[in-house]
């Protein structure tokens, strides 16, 4: 019945690549995935930013102070990744989620697989940007993760102040600007040992602390960042 | 899933449809052998389905090929079944009740509209039916008989009988039922817009006839809506700019000038009267800017959304390029909760296939068609302009990227059904583009405004005013740029095949192929230069003048018009036909730039009318007119003969009182013999304005034409009495008063005696014209008749010593 009613819509809505419109059923076509800067070998091994040897902590989460232990993403936020990540939450095509996960999971099984995760958690929205964009992209991503890897997703966090865009403030404001709107609802029994936090984008690595830090407060041991693209702008 | 199998599946459904509907339309095919034909098909479908998917694409096309073929052909059955129908072959007198379902035409002395019929009363039986009929009511206010006093007290100025017959109202009529005769001929008609309308019958009644059942609380609210934006409207801006906006933004044209509509079409900027695509694409952005503000919900503002398009396109009446661009937008919107990219080319086709699905007639709709090309013209088309600016993206590249490639993909309909074409409407809506964006949303704001704060929309009308007028401006600057018209009379459905054919395949070229991108520059940029220099040569040949000798006697409704076209170059005018009538636009179908002689037969307003419209746009060298008495003729028409005379004067044009016996020489082989009127005589005629007409022999070499006007049987004995000894023989005869009794006199005919009769005259006219007994008497001198009613216009080339008689609709 969904398969009818999936060939259906696809009569109306043709399947096809979000970039260059060639005909395709995971609406992003393989020569466009080839274009995308995969994070390659060499990643600082704590926050994920792609280095030219390995190290232990990059310039960048040196000096910080981060809750999470270790983030990885797929790709870097630029070209063919950023116009996909901005068709998914700005145009509503939410029928890239499958295919966003499967990228997902690759970077899963890239980084974390000697890792026996518990649960999966993503980053909550405020409830009134929500719904103003209908859907909460991180949660789409990390409910498909699930499926696939079968873990639990809890979603035990909710964003309780609407903040200003993090993009439009200094380094030092962005910290400030998070601190205290993530808040814990839910059963701390089920909050425990390694948890998976889902993101769409990785810039600063505030907003994923910020959530490990409420998760670690919770009762969890271990939490490990995954993220669709990793942002470069910051040197 | 095997990748072979994906495909776009619309892409193949619709166009495959389409083609169905068109043949289907022509070929009949019986309904069994469709239904067998198409349950063979289905099973070779789920085979092939299962086994191979290579030839699913072919079987996809031929099954809606013949879903095509069957849906009009159940369509045409189901209107050759029509009880209207059968009722109109015996005249029956009935009463129909239903809905109006088009924006009523207000005449002079008439309304037309199309009903939704739902009941029928006929022999005291009542019927129920889904038919339509063309309903048109006449009010002739002059002297209402007296039992029907009170009905016209109610129903007697246009305001009132607007309070009753507006889009969607119930009402009742009685009246005859005729059958309107549908021709079978090339080409646009109008009784093939009516039965594209499942119109097939008409019903003529008095206004009198009419009762107002109006139960319809929508159809109300909707009048209301209209009404209060109307009366803001007219009070606070520009009478000229606010009947525009009415129709630009509530669809309701009715009260737009002639001029106004003329000035739109020369500069290319019609469709901006018309509710098109662009009002919902403005209608959606207003929406977003709205929630931007108000952070409305994701579901909350699709719904918002879905509501204010649908009842815009309720409130604007169903037309087809309101449909196609609501259809559009709800599909966007359908695109938006499943979560789905939208595909501009799939959400056409879906479109274009739910309109045709609807009602199979629609792809026969101009708007229809206007709509679909224009949006197909800005997908396709304006990419590859856009590369030859280097894809360099701003407001003056998009405009002119997006105005080039809408007029490229609309050119051929155009031509094809209006014959005529702007050029300068690429320059004009350049212009025009940014204002009518401004003006199109802060009218319909204004609209949804005025229902809740009235006055503090008022600096939002001033600006609106002030757009307009600028919009205008443009408008009549652009209709006034020489040469910026291109006129084709015969440009046939062929042609449009052919033109659309060679731009597929230059499209495929350059989209499909892997060429370099300097070669298809090049290519792209000598494809404009031939179109330039076509447009120039036709341009060019068109004025050129007829080999031979050619006379044309045009079909312009009751009256006459008659252009002479020498080799020499010499163009005459004699009459103008009534108001309204396109004249000028049939002489430049012909090629006519400038009138050496224009002839008043006399001043009334069937030969006048067209005329003044001459005068005002192509230039005249020589005006010929009688000597006249009106002393006896009202006010109206005095009023009217002094405007003539006055735009004369202002034009400088030369101007000549001929009397009877005068020769006029035109050139060496073209001369002008007065016969009618001796000004001696006129005064004892002078109660009959008909009998004062200019009658002439033309004379070009060897043959003669006469014209006669409207002169009726007192004044063709006086003609007889005077030229006794003078030959009025001529080869062509005009004959006088569109053929009407009061000018039957058999000597006169028989003096004449010509080889061929025109009678210039109008299809279904209120006189009769032209009457039995000129026709009887001009069989008896064994004349063939051609009549402009039957024929359309009537084109007479002289060659050696005969006449070709070609007809031109
Ligand atoms: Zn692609
Ligand atoms: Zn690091």
């Amino acid at each position: 019945m969904i398969r009818i009613l999936k060939s259906l819509i696809d009569i109306f809505f043709p399947p096809k690549c979000v970039i260059c419109s060639k005909l395709n059923e995971n609406f992003l076509c393989d020569d466009c995935i080839r274009n995308i800067s995969v994070t390659g070998n060499y990643v600082c091994q704590f926050c994920g930013k792609p280095t030219i040897r390995s190290v232990n902590k990059c310039l960048e989460c040196k000096d910080e102070k981060l809750y999470f232990t270790k983030a990885r993403s797929f790709g870097i936020y630029e070209g063919v990744l950023k116009d996909v990540i901005a068709e998914y939450k700005y145009k509503n095509v939410r029928a890239l989620t499958k295919l966003l996960t499967q990228l997902l999971y690759i970077t899963l099984q890239k980084y974390y697989r000697d890792i026996s995760f518990d649960s999966i958690e993503y980053i909550p929205m405020t409830k009134r940007s929500k719904s103003f964009r209908g859907f909460n992209q991180s949660e789409l991503l990390a409910k498909e993760l699930g499926k696939i890897t079968e873990l639990s997703v809890n979603g035990f966090l909710i964003k309780t102040k609407n903040t200003k865009k993090q993009m439009s403030l200094s380094l030092s404001e962005r910290r400030k600007n998070l601190i205290g709107v993530f808040d814990f609802v839910g059963s701390k029994e089920n909050c425990r040992g390694d948890i998976l936090l889902i993101d769409d984008v990785y810039t600063t690595g505030y907003t994923v602390s910020e959530c490990s830090k409420v998760l670690l407060n919770n009762g969890a041991n271990d939490i490990y960042v995954l993220t669709l693209a990793r942002s470069l702008l910051i040197q | 899933m095997d990748k072979k199998k994906l495909q776009v599946w619309i892409y193949y459904i619709t166009p495959s449809y389409i083609l169905g509907i068109v043949i289907g339309e022509n070929i009949k095919i019986s309904l069994s052998s469709i239904i067998i034909f198409l349950s063979i098909l289905s099973i070779i479908i789920i085979f092939c389905s299962f086994y191979d998917g290579r030839f699913i694409k072919y079987l996809i096309i031929a099954l809606f090929l013949i879903i095509g073929i069957f849906i009009i052909n159940l369509t045409q059955t189901e209107m050759s079944q029509s009880i209207l129908l059968k009722l109109s072959e015996e005249k029956s007198y009935v009463k129909v009740e239903g809905n109006i379902c088009s924006r009523p035409h207000f005449f002079k002395n008439s309304v037309s509209f199309f009903l939704q019929v739902k009941y029928i009363d006929f022999n005291g039986k009542r019927y129920k039916l889904n038919d339509r009929t063309q309903i048109t009511l006449f009010h002739n206010n002059e002297n209402p008989n007296n039992d029907l006093l009170d009905n016209y007290k109610k129903l007697n100025s246009k305001d009132d009988l607007k309070d009753s017959i507006f889009l969607g109202n119930s009402i009742a009529i009685s009246g005859r039922l005729n059958k309107i005769e549908r021709e079978i001929s090339k080409g646009f008609s109008w009784e093939k817009y009516l039965y594209h309308n499942k119109i097939q019958t008409k019903l003529v009644a008095d206004v009198s006839k009419i009762e107002d059942i109006s139960i319809h609380i929508l159809s109300r609210i909707r009048k209301y809506v209209v009404y209060k934006a109307e009366k803001l409207f007219k009070e606070r801006i520009d009478s000229k700019h606010s009947t525009f906006l009415i129709g630009a933004v509530l669809g309701d044209r009715s009260e737009i000038s002639p001029e106004t509509i003329e000035h739109f079409t020369k500069s290319g900027l019609l469709h901006l009267l018309a509710i098109s695509g662009q009002n919902m694409v403005l209608i959606a952005s207003i929406i977003i800017f709205f929630y931007r503000i108000f952070k409305l919900s994701f579901f909350k503002r699709i719904f918002i959304t879905i509501i204010m398009i649908v009842s815009y396109t309720y409130l604007v009446g169903y037309e087809a390029s309101v449909l196609r661009a609501s259809i559009t937008t709800l599909l966007t919107m359908l695109a938006l909760i499943l979560g789905r990219k939208k595909d501009p080319f799939a959400l056409l086709s879906t479109s274009a296939l739910f309109l045709t699905f609807w009602d199979p007639f629609s792809i026969y709709d101009v708007g229809f068609q206007l709509s679909f090309l224009s949006v197909a013209g800005i997908f396709l088309i304006s990419p590859i302009i856009m590369k030859l600016f280097n894809n360099k993206k701003n407001l003056l590249t998009n405009t002119f990227s997006i105005t080039f490639s809408v007029q490229l993909a609309i050119a051929p309909i155009t031509l094809y059904h209006f014959k005529q074409f702007s050029i300068v409407s690429i320059l004009s809506n350049f212009l025009a583009l940014p204002v009518s964006s401004l003006i199109l949303s802060l009218g319909m704001i204004c609209v949804w405004l005025s229902l809740i704060f009235e006055k503090m929309i008022h600096p939002l009308l001033w600006v609106l005013d002030k757009a307009t007028g600028y919009l205008f401006l443009i408008s009549e600057f652009c209709s006034k740029i020489p040469y910026g018209q291109l006129y084709y009379s015969k440009f046939s459905i062929y042609l449009v095949v052919v033109y659309f054919f060679f731009m597929i395949i230059s499209l495929y070229f350059l989209i499909k192929t892997n060429v370099e991108q300097k070669v298809k520059t090049k290519f792209v940029l000598s494809l404009i230069a031939l179109l330039i220099l076509l447009v120039f040569t036709y341009q060019f040949l068109l004025s050129l003048p007829p080999k031979n000798l050619s006379i044309t006697f045009f079909n312009i409704g009751n009256g006459d018009a008659c252009l002479v076209r020498t080799p020499e170059g010499h163009d005459i005018l004699i009459d103008g036909g009534p108001e309204g009538k396109n004249i000028v636009k049939k002489l430049h179908l012909k090629g006519v730039k400038k009138l050496n002689l224009v002839i008043l037969s006399h001043p009334h307003s069937d030969h006048i009318g067209g005329l003044i419209e001459v005068l005002n746009e192509i230039p005249v060298n020589l005006v010929l007119v009688g000597s006249l008495d009106l002393s006896e003729c009202d006010h109206s028409l005095i009023d009217k003969y002094n405007s003539f005379l006055e735009i004369i004067r202002n034009k400088n044009i030369n101007i000549k009182c001929i009397k009877s016996k005068d020769i006029l020489n035109i050139s060496s082989k073209l001369s002008l013999f007065s016969i009618w009127p001796d000004p001696d005589k006129i005064s004892f005629l002078k109660s009959n304005l008909n009998n004062q007409s200019l009658v002439f022999l033309l004379r070009y070499a060897n043959k003669r034409i006469l014209f006669t006007g409207d002169v009726e049987i007192e004044a063709q004995k006086e003609i007889l009495n005077d030229f006794k000894n003078l030959s009025i023989n001529a080869d062509i005869l005009k004959v006088p008063h569109q053929g009407s009794k009061d000018a039957n006199f058999y000597p006169f005919l028989k003096a004449v005696l010509p080889k061929i009769s025109i009678i210039s005259v109008g299809l279904h006219n209120k006189h009769n014209h032209p009457s039995d007994e000129i026709i009887k008497s001009l069989k008896k001198i064994n004349c063939p008749i051609f009549r402009t009613d039957k024929m359309g216009d009537i084109n007479l080339i002289a060659i050696n010593n005969n006449w070709k008689i070609s007809k031109e609709r």
